[in-house]
């Protein structure tokens, strides 16, 4: 292997809840929002991110080196992704999806959504609006015939009472 | 009772996750509030997001299946799980046939004197294009085939007819614009029929050959390729088959594999790999999986007063 020509630059990342994380700056910037930050020189010091908390941000962070050092093999890259998120709940996935949205991750928001999606796909209406608390603001009357009018899709739903 | 941390997402979030879901899904959650119904049932935005989307994940893995129903005299085109996919008054001027079918996207026709003007569906929210061909093509129901494929170089929707002259003209769903008529330069004589079936990104076509040198007199059946960016056909490896073709065949895509039907028997199938030279064909016994859901890819060819008898064989 060549000599070392220096140590990687590392930048040191802060939750919300204070936590300090070191991360490998090539790994960092897979984050449009570090790394504008770093193109911007303002990645000197700690790097605050408002809007992460700690448990989310190291589980980002695992998934940023994980990623990383995988070569350009979309095949590899894409069964990375999936089993990262395979033994995920479903509020550690609304978390991550909401720490990719803000740091500007396009990759891991792509593959959050989607198995989020993949989560959802045979919940009730119950369970989506208690996950993500939603209002249900129909009538009795209006709800009923919703549903009537797509009866069919009623068939196949999960019982409730999982998480 | 134990609820855990409720996550409230913001719209755009939300609406990303949505266009994800499966029709019946969406369809279901349409329940959930009003926003929710109304993003949902939203053509213009939404739809166009779900088919972006569901071209991802569908490959025929999650292909919407269509048979008709004999409603007093007239036959109507059902959509999985009885759903009806478009309001009755629009349906009286469409000919029940599903010309073909992908994505989320059916092709249908005009009745009669209109039957050159076509809708393209989305079966999802029931959002409609409707475009006339100009081109002088000929629209018989038997011998003119479609096909719906999407091209990842200009993110449109190309819908492909060819006629029974083996000319074809594609119609790009974006910019609303039709190609020149082309010839197919099939040199082999073909008899093209069925509809196109589209499979990792390229459509396919089934047609029986008509060579003189064949030994089998009734032709051969063969499967070509259509390559949606250059608008060219590619043959396929050659089917190996043991079956004796008759009139009957069609082609259909389940769960990522291609499948060739005879007669009734299922053969050969499975495209493997990206570039045309590489694929090949797998022989396979017995029936797609699902087969009742081959029988409804299937019903487009029979027409009211049809001989549906033979969809139980």
């Amino acid at each position: 292997m060549a000599a070392e020509t220096g140590t990687p630059t590392t930048l040191t990342l802060k939750s919300n809840d204070d936590e300090l994380f070191s991360v490998a700056e090539s790994a960092a910037i897979l984050s449009v929002t570090i790394r504008n930050m770093v193109e911007d020189g303002c990645a000197g010091g700690v790097i605050p991110l408002d809007n992460v908390d700690g448990k989310t941000l190291a589980s980002v962070i695992t998934y940023m080196n994980g990623i990383s050092a995988i070569p350009a093999d979309e095949e590899k890259k894409k069964s990375y992704r999936d089993k990262f998120l395979s033994d995920k709940d479903f509020e550690t996935l609304a978390d991550m999806v909401l720490a990719a949205n803000y740091l500007n991750m396009s990759c891991l928001m792509d593959a959050v959504s989607a198995k989020i999606a993949q989560v959802m796909e045979k919940k009730s209406v119950g369970w989506v609006r208690r996950k993500f608390g939603i209002e249900n603001d129909y009538t009795p009357e209006e709800e009923a015939a919703v549903k009537e009018e797509h009866k069919w899709t009623f068939e196949g739903v999960e019982t409730d009472d999982d998480n | 009772m134990e609820d855990g941390a409720k996550k409230e997402l913001p719209y755009d979030i939300m609406e990303n996750i949505l266009s994800r879901l499966p029709v019946k899904t969406l369809f279901r959650f349409k329940s959930v509030c009003k926003s929710w119904y109304a993003t949902i049932s939203d053509d213009q935005i939404f739809a166009g997001v779900h088919l972006r989307q569901s071209r991802n994940m569908s490959s025929g893995k999650r292909d919407v299946f269509f048979w008709l129903e004999k409603q007093g005299p007239d036959f109507w085109p059902i959509v999985s799980h009885q759903h009806q996919f478009l309001p009755k008054k629009i349906e009286s001027q469409l000919d029940p046939t599903v010309l073909c079918y992908s994505d989320g996207l059916a092709l249908r026709r005009y009745h009669g004197v209109d039957a050159g003007i076509y809708v393209l569906c989305n079966l999802s929210t029931g959002y409609r294009v409707k475009f006339a061909c100009p081109c002088p093509i000929h629209h018989h129901p038997h011998q003119t085939v479609y096909g719906i494929i999407y091209d990842p170089l200009i993110n449109d929707y190309k819908v492909i007819v060819i006629d029974n002259n083996m000319r074809y003209a594609v119609y790009q769903c974006r910019t609303e614009t039709w190609s020149a008529l082309q010839e197919t330069n099939f040199s082999w004589g073909p008899l093209i029929t069925g509809k196109g079936v589209s499979l990792n990104g390229d459509l396919y076509f089934i047609l029986k050959t008509l060579e003189e040198e064949e030994e089998e007199s009734r032709g051969r059946i063969k499967i070509v390729g259509f390559d949606p960016s250059r608008e060219s056909f590619v043959r396929l490896p050659e089917l190996n088959y043991t079956t004796k073709p008759d009139f009957f065949m069609f082609l259909t895509c389940l769960e990522g594999c291609m499948y060739v039907c005879i007669n009734h028997s299922c053969l050969v199938i499975k495209v493997v790999g990206g570039k045309h030279e590489e694929k090949s064909w797998r022989e396979f016994e017995g029936f797609p999986p699902l087969s009742t859901r081959r029988n409804v890819d299937t019903i487009n060819w029979y027409y009211p007063g049809g001989d549906e008898t033979e969809l139980d064989a």
